[in-house]
């Protein structure tokens, strides 16, 4: 990073902190801080549904996966129009006339206490777990550049997000959300821009090289359930996945409890359905790009620093470097005579993924996985001056705009659905106030501690969703429950998620099923064991009669 | 007018927006199995 990109980076943070600090000021009673008074327009809670899904996981891993795998992963969105719809349709309407500060405050009015306690948990446990992944991203960004220990850098991001978030609640998060976002597309534009201009060859044939490395295949038809992406899961098992983030999860479901009609809130969800897949294709693109660029300039060995400078002590090493410098030479002499040299750019991918894989065992890491450094690696070694700090400061505000709402959102189910439920039934508005500040701030330094322990869990994004597919079958299916099946009880709805949990885990670690179809799986089970209790308990009710 | 019935600002209906978007679901899963048919090998 040079002066012009830390003027970049530090104009633009401190433009958003300050910005936000200022749209916060005057959420001094509960409702404002945290429903924002439920004045937002459409297009700011738009913008910030979106800002908060897109991470710095999505900048950083994203890129990578579309380097190294394609471009499938876009049909991981399929779903998400269609679940966009039925929220808009069912489910938005319904919590903002019930007037609930979250998600699962309804299920109360709906069941009991007891199933809106377990949900709580499940949310807090879940989105607990997270919102530190969310936040190490980052800091693997400034620990690869400025080589700052991570402890410091999760530190300065996360005491930079609490700031603003225990200043001005959700009315800062969303608005620094809404300019996060446009700071994040200007990068990605710029990003695009950037990767083209430095392939030496033009959009055709830099089309024609990443065909042939077969990177862009955003639809494949082949269904096969251990298939993470094709059509088939991105549509049934995204929408699912979709339904449960977007329609259950509080992260989410806040932003449009913020609206200031229903109609804004419908029009905040219709905004995403129609942009999302468009955005994750701009950005996969972007990394099939980056493998254009790398096909022409010879790339590292491994992109994560740490393991090629372990790789270049070891004995073997050099060995592995000439093998992977003989298979670069092949591929990039068989993308200069494409067409018709397919078969060659293959084999010699397949001699540089095979070097690759040895120096990262030479490095005492078996099975290699770099995704996370791929577009760092990029941006930092061959990005013109000020477009870097551009760069940096939109996935620092992705980063930003994720954790703010998430430790906004946990705080708020704390707040609400714990403390002023279970612990302190009676109080003034101020005291909750004061106790949501106080969560915000709690969070926020629970998740700098646990994003200590989450650099490590491979491909970041992946190990995001991972994570959410474990609980969110259970939170949909009750919601359906709640929505859908009227005759449902509290102790159908209640056992009804125990079971579907424990459907999903014996999925995750009994079968070799991919992640996106375990929503789909404890969401069933839900529903299926909910009617099934409800309608036991209907019938020995009646026989007692 | 009632919050619950407010309409939109375009298309006239919920329902036909809904429609637009499910459509439109589907004229981008045709233009990527286009796209990967043509540029994938």
């Amino acid at each position: 990073m040079r002066p012009l990109d830390w003027v970049v980076l530090a104009v633009s943070l401190a433009g958003i902190v300050l910005y936000g600090l200022w749209r916060g000021r005057g959420s001094d009673t509960t409702q404002k801080y945290l429903l924002a008074g439920k004045t937002m327009p459409w297009y700011a809670m738009a913008l910030s549904i979106m800002a908060t899904q897109a991470s710095a996981i999505t900048f950083i891993s994203t890129t990578g996966q579309s380097y190294v795998d394609g471009m499938r992963f876009v049909q991981f969105y399929f779903g998400l129009p269609l679940a966009m719809i039925i929220i808009a349709a069912y489910v938005a309407p319904r919590f903002h006339a019930s007037g609930v500060y979250t998600a699962y405050e309804y299920l109360e009015r709906r069941f009991d206490a007891r199933t809106r306690a377990l949900v709580s948990v499940i949310f807090l446990i879940q989105r607990g777990l997270a919102v530190g992944v969310a936040l190490s991203a980052p800091a693997l960004v400034l620990t690869v550049i400025m080589g700052w220990p991570s402890e410091v850098t999760t530190l300065l991001m996360g005491l930079t997000v609490i700031g603003y978030t225990v200043s001005g609640g959700i009315a800062a998060v969303t608005w620094t959300d809404f300019v996060q976002m446009l700071v994040m597309t200007l990068g990605l534009v710029a990003a695009l821009v950037t990767a083209l201009w430095l392939s030496p060859v033009d959009l055709g044939g830099a089309l024609q090289v990443a065909g042939a490395a077969g990177r862009l295949n955003p639809a494949v038809w082949t269904f096969d359930l251990n298939d993470r992406y094709n059509v088939w899961s991105g549509v049934i098992g995204g929408m699912f996945l979709a339904l449960a983030y977007f329609g259950c999860d509080q992260s989410q479901v806040q932003r449009y409890l913020t609206g200031k009609s229903i109609a804004q809130a419908k029009l905040s969800l219709l905004f995403n359905a129609v942009a999302k897949i468009p955005m994750q294709f701009f950005i996969l693109f972007i990394g099939a790009m980056v493998f254009v660029f790398f096909t022409f300039t010879k790339p590292p060995v491994v992109f994560d620093p740490g393991v090629q400078a372990k790789a270049e002590q070891t004995a073997g090493y050099e060995a592995v470097e000439r093998e992977f410098n003989v298979a670069w030479n092949a591929r990039r002499a068989a993308a200069e005579a494409l067409p018709g040299t397919e078969a060659e750019f293959k084999a010699a991918q397949k001699a540089m993924d095979v070097a690759r894989a040895k120096a990262a065992t030479l490095a005492g890491h078996e099975g290699l996985n770099d995704t996370n450094y791929i577009f760092l690696s990029f941006v930092t070694r061959y990005m013109p001056v000020g477009v870097v700090g551009l760069i940096m400061a939109a996935i620092f505000a992705a980063a930003m705009s994720t954790i703010s709402a998430e430790i906004n959102s946990l705080a708020t189910v704390s707040v609400i659905d714990v403390y002023r439920r279970h612990l302190r039934k009676e109080a003034d508005d101020r005291h909750y106030l004061r106790a949501s500040r106080w969560a915000t701030g709690f969070w926020g330094m629970y998740a700098v501690v646990t994003a200590q322990y989450a650099t490590n869990l491979g491909s970041l994004i992946e190990a995001v969703n991972m994570l959410g597919s474990l609980f969110y079958g259970g939170l949909l299916g009750v919601f359906g429950l709640a929505f859908f099946y009227p005759k449902v009880t509290g102790r159908g709805a209640f056992y009804g998620v125990l079971l579907g949990e424990a459907a999903i885990f014996a999925t995750r670690f009994g079968t070799e099923i991919t992640f996106l179809w375990f929503n789909v799986i404890g969401c069933l089970v839900v529903i299926v064991a909910g009617v099934m209790i409800s309608a036991l308990e209907r019938r020995g009710t009646a026989a007692a009669e | 007018m009632n919050e619950e019935q407010e309409g939109p600002p375009v298309f006239g209906s919920w329902r036909r927006i809904y429609w637009a978007v499910g459509l439109y679901l589907v004229a981008v899963i045709v233009l990527f199995s286009v796209f990967t048919r043509v540029f994938n090998r």
